[in-house]
């Protein structure tokens, strides 16, 4: 599958989701998002970890150090309440623009 | 209010435990490159390429961690510090260069400065008088405002236009002093003028405006005269001085902001035109042919400066007590600069100094940009060196063209 560009804002909106269902490091998140996409967002460190920091410095994450499965000091992301909240306000945003899109477009044709 | 709170907390932390926050990014991705090769070397690949690869596929730890203090709070103020330090450091290895620049700065600055100063106090500084916008000077064509004192009658005489209508003229006049005699600046004035301009002395009082006969021999003195001839003495109030030959009493001090209506040459006391023929006795200064009063006008509050030109170039031209045919007009007196006769002679000395200064300034700035750009040219190795390490170009930019 060929790779897509991520819209500005969907970075946030898709490290928010994949931390849903349970905390995880920056190489697990990247790879979730990578696996949930199929493949279509490759997020790169350069542009991951940035994220994470804003993301908790808002008070949408917060850290704890960990180990990882094979034993691998690892830093790990939850999501907070606040977090939550973000996330189901950005959810409700990004379907009423998707679907607004989609009329769009589909109205042009 | 959480989210400013969370913002508040990581600001605190960021600035005063940067050592650690530093550590714990540095860990950070040192655990992502160890989880990669992990899972490589699990995969079947050789350690040491599993390790080269995980560590390309960061794609430059120092970037990425210069990336992400970037977006931390305070990364402004803690660039600026940076900044700062940094600049503060080249200007320590370089002496020269520092003290050269700053002199040649300080130089074009310092010029430019010390005339500003000068022309704000001469022309750009509205007169300390009571609504200084409906103030208006009267000049006959571009650039006369001299009349005599029938054009002065004529233009008091009509009221459609302007609440009033006030003269003055400058002559100097020598005081008797202790030593000797001073010259000063005695401006010659109708009575009415301290009122028109909303100017109260600070002690004493101004000239009876009725009555010009009223203030013969009575002279109001300025800030200047009464602190450095009189030492500040408030019982100067009805003293006798002598004013080119003539015993004078004072009657009142002018407020200490206002030195007269030209600035460049400070008015040092006022006397009326009664008092006009005790010193020129032998001067007929209300004859027609005599052109030295210079008007100053209040327009009244209901009227447009436009519609007052109009009306006066009617009025003058009926009156004929103007020598030329040329118009009547008003340019506003609030600040000296509008002034056509405030603009000539020294003023018109001190724009030419304001225009050297601001040419030195610009010479001095050629001249920085100049030596900045070798500068720049010699370090061109060291900021490829920056950028290598993870310095981003907005960061090289402000220190470097």
């Amino acid at each position: 599958m060929p790779k897509t560009d991520l819209l500005r804002g969907t970075l946030d909106l898709l490290i928010l989701q994949s931390l849903r269902t349970g905390p995880n490091h920056g190489l697990g998140i990247s790879r979730r998002i990578a696996q949930v996409t199929r493949g279509a967002f490759d997020v790169r460190p350069g542009s991951l970890f940035p994220a994470l920091h804003r993301l908790e410095e808002k008070g949408w994450l917060s850290s704890d150090w960990g180990e990882s499965e094979n034993n691998r000091k690892a830093r790990y992301y939850r999501l907070t309440s606040a977090g939550s909240k973000q996330l189901k306000a950005e959810t409700q945003n990004w379907d009423r623009v998707s679907l607004a899109i989609a009329r769009a477009l589909k109205a042009t044709s | 209010m959480t989210m400013l709170l969370a913002r508040i907390i990581s600001l605190v932390r960021n600035l005063f435990r940067r050592e650690r926050v530093e550590r714990d990014l540095d860990a950070e991705l040192r655990g992502y490159v160890e989880i990669l090769t992990d899972e490589k070397i699990a995969s079947g690949m050789d350690p040491a390429r599993a390790g080269r690869e995980a560590r390309l596929a960061v794609g430059g730890v120092e970037q990425v961690k210069e990336q992400v203090r970037a977006v931390r709070a305070g990364a402004l103020l803690e660039q600026l510090g940076q900044d700062v330090r940094y600049a503060l450091r080249g200007l320590r290895r370089a002496p020269v260069f520092a003290v050269t620049t700053i002199a040649t700065l300080a130089l074009g600055i310092g010029a430019n400065t010390a005339m500003f100063s000068v022309i704000d106090a001469l022309l750009l500084r509205p007169l300390p008088v009571h609504e200084p916008e409906r103030l208006f000077a009267v000049y006959r064509g571009p650039t006369s405002g001299a009349f005599s004192f029938p054009d002065f009658r004529a233009l008091t005489a009509q009221n459609a236009v302007l609440s009033g209508v006030a003269a003055w003229g400058s002559q100097s006049a020598w005081l008797r002093t202790q030593a000797g005699f001073d010259r000063i600046v005695l401006d010659t004035v109708s009575p009415n003028y301290f009122s028109l301009l909303g100017i109260v002395p600070q002690t004493g009082t101004a000239f009876v405006t009725t009555d010009d006969t009223a203030s013969r021999g009575m002279v109001v003195i300025s800030d200047h005269l009464w602190r450095t001839r009189f030492g500040a003495d408030p019982a100067v109030i009805g003293r006798s001085i002598v004013l080119s030959g003539q015993s004078m009493t004072v009657i009142g001090v002018a407020p200490r902001a206002f030195i007269g209506l030209q600035p460049a040459a400070p008015t040092d006391g006022w006397v009326t035109f009664a008092t006009l023929s005790m010193l020129e006795p032998e001067w007929d200064f209300q004859a027609k042919q005599e052109v030295w009063i210079r008007l100053i006008t209040r327009l009244r509050t209901d009227i447009e400066p436009r519609a007052a030109n109009a009306a006066l170039a009617h009025i003058v031209s009926e009156s004929r007590a103007s020598s030329t045919g040329a118009a009547i007009r008003l340019v506003p007196a609030s600040t000296p600069i509008f002034d056509p006769d405030a603009r000539s002679s020294a003023s018109r000395l001190v724009l030419l100094v304001a225009g050297v200064a601001a040419l030195v300034l610009i010479i001095a700035c050629a001249n920085v940009a100049n030596l900045l750009i070798v500068r720049g040219n010699a370090r061109r190795r060291e900021i490829g060196m920056r950028l290598a390490v993870g310095a981003s170009r907005s960061r090289i930019g402000p220190c470097n063209s």
